[in-house]
């Protein structure tokens, strides 16, 4: 065999070498992406999205549950995260904790009320308490700046107190602590999909009455697995809180939670790196449709992103990475 | 076998890698060539933050043309300090989280010396923050609301709009005065903007001239129907509607004013309105409201500027410039002023010669933005929306009544104070973050 | 923390006590409120018998009904100097009922085999683009609409005030309603459509082309959004995203009436809309949430419905 032909094997068949190399372009993303025109802002966005995606492919693309709502954790996290370091002055890796924590525990809560339904009942009753977390955040102005928004969360160092301090307040630092997580993220997921709970999910995902009479308590199960793709979109909420400073109603929205199903399809549902390509395209594509894609002046993101997505539904349902691997 | 090819390609890999990333880095910085302008001199580089689509894209893109012409004009001129005006325009319909990242992008990758305009409140104070982060001046031209300069403020923003207590005191006390309204009752759009409209209205009509307050209705944005509010103020006979909602929902309200022949009942007023509105509202135009600047103002620099709009971006016969390309002109000319008295743009001198010093408005009297807070005191106007068959341009819509100078109608130091003003960070602090 | 729950004239969290004893529930105002209540009721009914329909018998979620509807009332704004206003009342549905047509035959068709998340997907990102496609063509901003002269001003009987235009609207939206009901109980194709929701093998078996079952039933739901676009235009103005303010209300109506049920989605309707207008009156900042506290609800107490087919996606 030839010797690319042999690295194509192997990076195929490989596990420790894909996390590699994923994590050695991730780590040298920020030089590489000035070539698209791309800059450090943008670079961290893509890697938050990568986050939320991987985490709600684990429900969408290994467990067929379909969530228009998942927005509602991601704004919930940063809201509370943004909240409570603005008004008791804790570090921010306590912050973090905090706002993921209250997400989650909503997400059991939720979880549990709604788990027992299917399909569009499901996906009806996610918009429903997306939706109500949106119009909290955008009416309870006093607590949470409503339209105009929660400014001001402050974002200097991480540490421990008493044993280090990290400075992350210029991007590029900032870009290399989110990163990290994104590889512990990255590693976390995989452990799970490649473990027996990720088998059962995918059973469940094949067929549901037929995991049931294998014996698997299938609710359980889903519960689960609604549970950690919501602890995701917890960790990356609380990442934009802190890239923005700011924090604002409409990352609530179902509007917004559509757009990470968009980001899981391209990048190909049910794989591994899908989901990570296509919160990276889907990110990039906003911004640079708006930059450079303009009809008389005007930009219609809307409408180009739209037609990619038709696109890739009617004709590479598989997505970008599904395109080059099948689906595990 | 596979073990021993495995650790083969593993190395090769590794240095394929290296090397790569090792080119990149060297090609990059070879890239990275520097901004050179015409004569050696680098250009000032201006970021212009506007929608330019979505329901606002109307004032975005006057607001962008305004200060468009403001940077043609000084570029005719050789530019300031030698140097050419650039602007980078970018587009972020009334999300904030676009508006940060575009801000982002026209600071980190741009290397914009300033940043400038925005419309809506929840994206100018999103953006202020970040400026402020950032260190970068931002003039803020659209938003109207109290809160950029009052519990919002930054010593690096600076704030054209009119803020919504002076508009309201305006009106509110031209209408006091010469339509002797004592009874109101208020519709007031349920955002922040709305609630501080209403406040600002009653503050005058009620504390001041001894005035009350019949009633109140809170409307959510996107309101289209305000029978159920127009025919419970009806009921308790006002002698003026007030209207504190703003776009669409401004149009609706006044529309159906008309509509019920409310007219014929009592007066019609409301803080802050516009072409855009009175375009909607068309036939139906009443009322009494605050503006910042019209075509019509008579003196002679705001005669001059007219023509100089018209000359440049006159579309159609009808077509008159609007208060928002006035706000871009007057704070793209006066940055560029200041810069010329500062003999720099570095951002401490630049804005402290921008501080309390009195220029030319185009109005009646010198305007000025005010040390303790950055808003801009100007003169405020009051205009009587009007159609009827003598309307020949858009500057019919509105009819000027009168105007009140600037210091009577903005918050004064207590008032600001006492309603949320935050203190502005110190000049040393101005110095990198 | 202070601020959590002011006080201050309604505008704190969720609810205020004092906003609430401040009810101006006066006989006018109950009358105004069911009357606008019904109107809105009724669009939204509109909107949700051709959702349920489709979802019934062709298990789509048809998320672009909303653009749809939007494309009604743009059809008012192109054609109304030509034909006036009513006449629009059947060119819109006929115009977007024909697109209704070309949009399932051509897009939607080949996705029957798959999994049916692919046509949710398919429809959301065609609302995506036909939203961007109405900016494009005929632009941003908002465009206010007036009723017909005739129909505008209100109706003064004494004790309480109507608007002209909402008692049209509750009168012709009955007119096109009954219109449907017919076709569904007394004609063969509605008998078939009918049929269908229940079962939808034996409907093929019978020998019935199911695909152009499919493409009529998407043509006629298109076509009744395009009439509630065009009917809510004077009420509430014309602006691209205009679909997505409505777009949620009616699935929940769908939901709360029972999906494939006619009655289900006429009686839904008419409670999710008067509902809706009296919590403005009441409450206003939880106009819009009401609706989703009303679906979580219903989907965890009877997710049927009030008339739906048990069992149906459950």
């Amino acid at each position: 065999m030839s010797a690319p032909r042999v690295w194509f094997e192997t990076i195929k068949t490989n596990a420790y070498f894909q996390l590699t190399i994923l994590s050695i372009i991730v780590l040298l993303w920020p030089y590489i992406i000035p070539f698209i025109g791309g800059y450090d802002g943008l670079a961290i966005e893509m890697v938050i999205f990568a986050i939320f995606a991987m985490g709600f492919n684990i429900l969408l693309g290994y467990t067929g549950i379909l969530s228009f709502g998942h927005a509602a954790f991601f704004g919930l996290a940063g809201y509370s995260m943004g909240l409570i370091l603005i008004h008791l002055k804790i570090p921010i890796l306590l912050g973090m904790l905090f706002g993921i924590a209250l997400a989650t525990v909503t997400a059991i809560l939720i979880g549990f009320l709604i788990i027992r339904k299917t399909g569009i009942y499901f996906a009806m009753l996610t918009i429903a308490f997306g939706q109500m977390f949106f119009f909290i955040a955008s009416r309870w102005k006093d607590f949470t700046g409503g339209e105009d928004g929660l400014t001001g969360i402050p974002r200097n160092v991480i540490g421990i107190p008493g044993l280090f301090s990290i400075s992350i307040f210029e991007s590029r630092r900032f870009y290399y602590f989110i990163a990290v997580v994104f590889i512990i993220a990255a590693i976390v997921k995989y452990k799970l999909i490649h473990s027996h709970f990720g088998q059962v999910l995918k059973t469940i995902r094949e067929n549901e009455t037929r995991a049931q009479m294998v014996g698997y308590n299938v609710q359980r199960y889903k519960l689960l697995s609604f549970i950690i793709s919501s602890i995701y979109a917890a960790v990356a909420g609380t990442l934009y809180g802190l890239f923005l400073n700011y924090m604002f109603p409409q990352t609530l929205d179902w509007i917004r939670s559509g757009d990470v199903v968009i980001m899981t399809l391209v990048g190909g549902m049910g794989t591994f790196f899908g989901p990570i390509i296509g919160a990276g395209v889907i990110v990039a594509l906003r911004v640079l449709i708006s930059i450079y894609a303009k009809i008389k002046g005007m930009v219609y993101w809307q409408f180009f992103m739209g037609i990619i997505f038709l696109a890739f539904v009617l004709f590479f349902p598989k997505g970008i990475w599904g395109f080059f691997q099948k689906r595990e | 076998m596979k073990k021993k090819l495995i650790k083969k390609v593993s190395r090769r890999d590794f240095l394929k890698v290296v090397g790569a990333t090792g080119a990149a880095m060297t090609l990059e910085q070879f890239l990275k060539a520097p901004y050179v302008g015409a004569a050696g001199k680098p250009p000032i580089l201006l970021g212009n933050i506007e929608p330019l689509s979505g329901p606002y894209a109307d004032s975005g893109r006057d607001e962008f043309q305004g200060a468009k012409l403001a940077n043609d004009e000084y570029n005719q001129k050789g530019g300031v300090l030698g140097r050419e005006i650039k602007m980078i325009s970018e587009d972020a319909p009334s999300n904030p989280g676009i508006g940060v990242q575009k801000a982002k992008k026209l600071v980190e990758r741009d290397k914009v010396d300033f940043l400038t305009g925005t419309l809506t409140s929840s994206v100018t104070i999103a953006v202020a923050d970040y400026a402020w982060s950032q260190r970068k001046l931002f003039v803020a031209f659209g938003s109207h609301s109290d809160d950029t300069t009052m519990s919002k403020s930054h010593r690096t923003t600076f704030r054209t709009t009119i803020q919504n207590w002076a508009l309201s005191t305006a009106c509110a006390s031209w209408i006091a005065k010469n339509w002797n309204v004592r009874k109101v009752y208020n519709i007031t759009a349920d955002y922040t903007w709305g609630h501080t409209a209403r406040e600002s209205m009653n503050r005058v009509i009620v504390k001041k001239f001894g005035g009350v307050e019949l009633g109140n209705d809170f409307t959510p944005l996107g309101t289209t129907d305000f029978s159920a509010q127009l025919l419970k103020a009806r009921g308790l006979k006002p002698d003026c509607l007030i209207v504190n909602c703003y776009g669409a929902d401004q149009i609706n309200c006044v529309k159906q004013f008309k509509e019920f022949g409310l007219e014929k009942e009592m007066k019609l007023a409301g803080p802050l309105s516009g072409t855009p509105m009175m375009k909607g509202i068309g036939t139906a135009a009443a009322g009494a409201w605050g503006l910042s600047w019209h075509g019509t103002i008579d003196t002679p620099g705001s005669k001059k500027l007219y023509a100089a709009l018209m000359k440049a971006y006159q579309t159609y016969k009808e077509w008159r410039p609007s208060y928002r390309h006035y706000l871009g002109y007057i704070s793209h000319t006066q940055l560029f002023e200041a810069i010329k008295r500062a003999k720099t743009t570095d951002i401490i001198p630049v804005v402290q010669t921008l501080e309390d010093y009195r220029f030319d408005g185009l109005k009646w009297n010198r305007s000025y933005w005010r040390a303790f807070d950055h808003q801009n005191v100007q003169d405020v106007l009051v205009g009587l929306a009007k159609r009827d068959e003598n309307w020949k341009s858009e500057d019919d819509y509105f009819q000027i009544l009168g105007h009140m100078k600037g210091d009577d109608a903005f918050p004064n130091y207590e008032e600001w104070k006492t309603n949320g003003g935050r203190e502005l960070e110190p000049y040393d602090m101005l110095k990198k973050a | 923390m202070e601020g959590i729950c002011s006080f201050d004239d309604g505008t704190g969290p969720f609810f205020s006590w004092r906003s609430v004893m401040h009810l101006n529930l006066t006989f006018p105002v109950i009358i105004t409120q069911l009357v606008n209540g019904f109107a809105l009721g009724m669009l939204f009914t509109l909107m949700a018998v051709g959702l349920t329909i489709i979802l019934g018998l062709m298990r789509v979620i048809n998320f672009a009904h909303g653009v749809l509807y939007a494309l009604g009332a743009y059809t008012l704004i192109t054609l109304q100097k030509i034909f006036g206003f009513w006449p629009i009342l059947a060119i819109a549905p006929a115009c977007v009922g024909i697109l209704g047509l070309a949009i399932e035959a051509s897009m939607i068709r080949p996705l029957y085999k798959r999994d049916p998340l692919y046509t949710l997907l398919l429809t959301f990102g065609l609302a995506l683009v036909i939203e961007d496609v109405i900016r494009l063509i005929w632009g941003d901003v908002p465009y206010p609409m007036a009723a017909p002269q005739v129909l505008s001003g209100v109706v003064n009987i004494g004790v309480a005030y109507f608007s002209k235009y909402r008692i049209f609207v509750i009168l012709f939206t009955t007119v096109v309603l009954f219109g449907v009901w017919l076709l569904l109980e007394k004609t063969q194709l509605g008998k078939t459509i009918l049929a269908g929701t229940f079962d939808r093998e034996m409907v093929v078996i019978l020998g019935i082309k199911i695909d152009l079952l499919f493409t009529l039933v998407f043509g006629i739901g298109a076509g009744l959004a395009a009439v509630a676009g065009v009917l809510a235009s004077p009420i509430r103005g014309i602006f691209p995203p205009m679909g997505i303010d409505i777009i949620m209300p009616s699935f929940v109506v769908v939901i709360i009436g029972g999906m494939g049920s006619f009655w289900g989605a006429v009686i839904g309707g008419l409670l999710v809309g008067i509902v809706k207008s009296f919590t403005v009156e009441i409450y206003s900042p939880m106009a819009d949430v009401i609706v989703y506290f009303l679906l979580a609800i219903v989907l965890l107490i009877r997710p049927r419905g009030i008339s739906g087919i048990e069992g149906l996606l459950e």
